[in-house]
């Protein structure tokens, strides 16, 4: 804890003392666990507090117990004197103000290369969540047992009507309910939350093109009209799955650490917040719009499959 | 739910509704600019050559854009000291997410347009009307992710929702008070969708008599 340098000897060793007691008696462990936040580092402090060098009134002036100074100066990258020299000749040749700080210091390239990992583990993991929600609501809004029928319609129009941003809050809130925090759980709680939000309207035209095909008796059955059925609401399907892959960037709100969460944390500690964000818009943009590409593939696959089935019949 | 209706401040329902104002401002906004540009669009596309390539290719571009980011661009890339013919371009949250809205809503205009036109040039008036519908529905998915202003701090409905919640001890209270935040948000964009099923059903009404008419 930082105190002022000077007149403050007193409050820092009563700060030190207590601290040590927290650690040493587990508070600080309790209040993190009721909080269901990671304790690894705290179950860390208190093994050491309660070694016997380390337990006395004078443990924290021992070294072998406090913790080394943080080292402030940031690492730079191998390649930082290469990005600082094309940011330098962009500028010289062509007036442009290229400021690229996730790729000079390491801790922020680092973090870089985590987020656009954890953006792509996010988008795919909502791609396949979106669907599997599609295929589950469109099955059960598409039943002829009405209880079902009922139950998924009401949970499709609750969902419906909850801002995206809140069923994010409300996964969020369930899911460390039960779950310490960690990446692992907000990327899990963002893609149900985003699969939950996109399948259920996805699976809505599944059931419409269900109840479409019943309506105009064809001979199709159980698995069989339910494959035309996906052909004949393809479009739809095709564009929830797109709003899935464009809505990830929003869980950075819950703490997903995708890229905007990121480049956000990078910004706070480097400059070049335009360039940054900038690239992110870009980055984006670009994977939407490979999304967009493969959705299409699919859509065609499913509407050529359902032109056969019809052709068939 | 007594216990919390107990624990919920007594301006909440006030600072609520005003909040949900916030969010009907944005969605307007939104949608005035995209009309404007995405008709622009439209009409280029029908228009087709070099125009129709430049505005199809601006709409891809659009559609692809997330929200969100383009939210946090305009908050973090915008020159704070920004100008536009000498008046001072400086931001306020709430044209933030308006106009981070406005690819998605002149992409949506400019498709929706594009088909009313060609209905329009076409002959079909009803088939050129069902643009009021899906603009409209277009209206309530703007109400809905304006709530994405909650996270740069923009006192909308979504934002008083958890302000509120974060003084609730107990998750379940915390539930509850979401669902009530949802059944907020539900009413109108349940009515809305209602409406816009009613007016689809009396121009399919208007299209069957049309037809029958011509034959």
């Amino acid at each position: 804890m930082a105190v002022a340098r000077q007149g403050s000897d007193e409050l820092a060793r009563a700060l030190d003392l207590i601290s040590q007691i927290f650690h040493r008696d587990g508070l600080f462990l309790d209040i993190a666990r009721s909080q269901r936040i990671g304790t690894t580092f705290l179950e860390q402090q208190q093994r050491v507090w309660r070694k016997p060098e380390c337990n006395t009134d004078s443990g924290a002036t021992n070294p072998a117990c406090v913790l080394a100074p943080l080292a402030a100066e940031l690492k730079p990258t191998p390649f930082a004197g290469a990005v600082s020299a094309f940011e330098s000749w962009l500028d010289s040749h062509a007036d442009i103000e290229l400021s690229l700080p996730m790729l000079k210091t390491a801790p922020a390239w680092s973090m870089f290369q985590e987020g656009v990992l954890n953006s792509l583990i996010l988008i795919v993991g909502a791609l396949i969540a979106t669907l599997a929600f599609a295929l589950l609501f469109g099955a059960a809004m598409g039943s002829r047992v009405a209880p079902l029928r009922w139950l998924a319609r009401l949970v499709t129009v609750t969902l419906q009507s909850s801002p995206i941003v809140l069923t994010l809050v409300i996964a969020a809130a369930i899911v460390h309910a039960f779950f310490t925090y960690s990446d692992a759980v907000a990327l899990a709680a963002s893609i149900a939350a985003l699969g939950l939000a996109n399948g259920s309207n996805a699976g809505q035209a599944l059931s419409e093109a269900v109840w479409s095909l019943r309506a105009e008796r064809t001979t199709a059955r159980g698995f069989d009209l339910f494959t035309r059925a996906l052909g004949r609401s393809a479009t739809q399907i095709v564009a929830f799955l797109i709003n899935a892959a464009k809505g990830t960037p929003i869980a950075s709100f819950i703490g997903a650490p995708e890229l905007l969460s990121a480049l956000t944390d990078i910004t706070s500690f480097s400059s070049g917040r335009a360039t940054t964000y900038t690239l992110l818009l870009v980055f984006y943009t670009v994977v939407v719009i490979g999304v967009v590409w493969l959705c299409g593939k699919l859509r065609l696959y499913l509407e050529g499959r359902q032109r056969r089935a019809e052709a068939v019949a | 739910m007594n216990s919390l209706l107990a624990e919920l401040s007594g301006d909440f329902l006030p600072r609520f509704l005003v909040g949900m104002a916030v969010n009907f401002e944005i969605a307007v906004v939104a949608l005035a600019i995209g009309l404007a540009l995405g008709m622009l669009l439209a009409l280029g596309r029908l228009r087709g050559g070099a125009a129709g390539v430049a505005a199809a290719s601006a709409v891809t571009l659009m559609r692809a854009a997330p929200t969100f980011v383009v939210m946090f661009f305009l908050l973090n890339a915008l020159p704070r000291e920004a100008s536009l013919f000498g008046m001072p371009l400086a931001l306020s949250g709430v044209m933030t997410v308006a106009l981070s809205l406005v690819p998605y809503s002149a992409a949506y205009v400019s498709d929706a347009g594009l088909d009313a036109l060609r209905h329009w040039r076409d002959g079909s008036t009803v088939g050129a009307l069902l643009f009021l519908p899906n603009v409209t529905r277009a209206f309530f998915v703007l109400v809905m992710s304006s709530s994405a202003g909650a996270a740069i701090g923009v006192t909308e409905g979504i934002t008083v929702i958890l302000r509120q919640a974060e003084q609730l001890h107990s998750l379940d209270d915390r539930l509850l008070l979401f669902a009530l935040g949802i059944v907020m948000f539900g009413i109108p964009l349940q009515l809305g969708f209602a409406l816009i099923g009613l007016v689809q059903r009396s121009l399919g009404r208007r299209a069957a008599v049309t037809d029958e008419a011509s034959a």
